[in-house]
């Protein structure tokens, strides 16, 4: 399973990235929404990412708009997509998973909560082995 | 004109000290581990860097993380899991600390507002014509992190 994961802050990338390595993810980065489509529009079908993990606040393409914009391609129907932002305020959530966001998690997060969102998400094969 | 909620007026302020320090002690021990950082070598703390982010909307002001270069280079060391820190690694760490910072600090302001992009700087922060609200310290390892939140002064 691949995922991409999209933020500004390489520290965070790195962060995320190898919390979903542990659970078992190829990791594939972008540093804004729009390297994002690009890095999506860039692979073959069977490359595409199971996960994006989608900042909201980066230059150039906010994660609100990536998600909006996914949601508009059919061929990236299958993505699942993850917000971790520190947007915390509940309206924001209301409005990221409206605009096709599947789970949200705030930061600061610990390596805890971002499993039992994989686990959620059915996207753990380490929990989902046990 | 009308004053009547004002915080400079009535003394509410949107975010309390409490608040603030519960913020910032969250994101450092969720994100940082002090277990084997050494603590801050003497003259260590003249070199300083400072980050900012600002909220807008209904209420504006500005988040701002401020340190000693020596503990942001540990802090980039964890955080990218590297060395050798570079200029842009140290500005992506204090950025994302105070973004991270200035997120739930956002959470606490009348809405709407939003949160700008972080800017990491070299020095101390000097506040410019704004006022402090409130400031927090972050104890890790040893090495003062100061927190702080400045609004317009009315
Ligand atoms: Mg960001």
């Amino acid at each position: 399973m691949r995922a991409l994961v999209v933020d500004d802050s390489r520290a965070m990338r790195m962060m995320i990235g190898r919390l979903l390595q542990q659970a078992g993810f190829e990791i594939l980065q972008a540093g804004d929404g729009q390297e994002a489509l690009d890095v999506l529009g860039g692979l073959e079908p069977h490359e595409l990412p199971t996960l994006c993990t989608v900042d909201w606040n980066m230059p150039v393409m906010d994660g609100l708009t990536f998600v909006q914009s996914t949601r508009q391609r059919p061929e990236w129907r299958n993505l699942t997509l993850m917000m971790v932002t520190t947007e915390s305020e509940g309206h924001q959530v209301v409005r990221a998973l409206a605009a096709g966001a599947h789970e949200y998690l705030i930061k600061p997060f610990t390596a805890e909560a971002m499993a039992d969102k994989l686990d959620i998400l059915g996207l753990d094969p380490s929990r989902s082995a046990a | 004109m009308t004053t009547i909620d004002d915080p400079w007026t009535t003394g509410e302020h949107p975010v309390s000290v409490e608040d603030l320090q519960t913020i910032a002690d969250e994101v450092w021990a969720t994100f940082l581990d002090a277990g084997d950082v050494p603590p801050p070598a003497d003259g260590s703390a003249d070199a300083a860097v400072h980050a900012t982010i600002a909220v807008l909307g209904s209420w504006t002001g500005q988040v701002v993380v401020e340190c000693s270069r020596d503990a942001a280079e540990r802090m980039a060391q964890q955080m990218l899991m590297v060395t050798e820190v570079s200029e842009a690694d140290l500005d992506d760490t204090v950025g994302e600390l105070v973004n991270v910072v200035g997120g739930n600090v956002k959470s606490l302001v009348p809405a709407p507002s939003s949160l700008g992009l972080p800017v990491t700087v070299t020095g101390r922060f000097t506040g410019g014509e704004e006022q402090e609200l409130c400031r927090v310290e972050v104890d890790w390892a040893g090495h003062p992190v100061s927190v702080s939140v400045w609004t317009q002064a009315a």
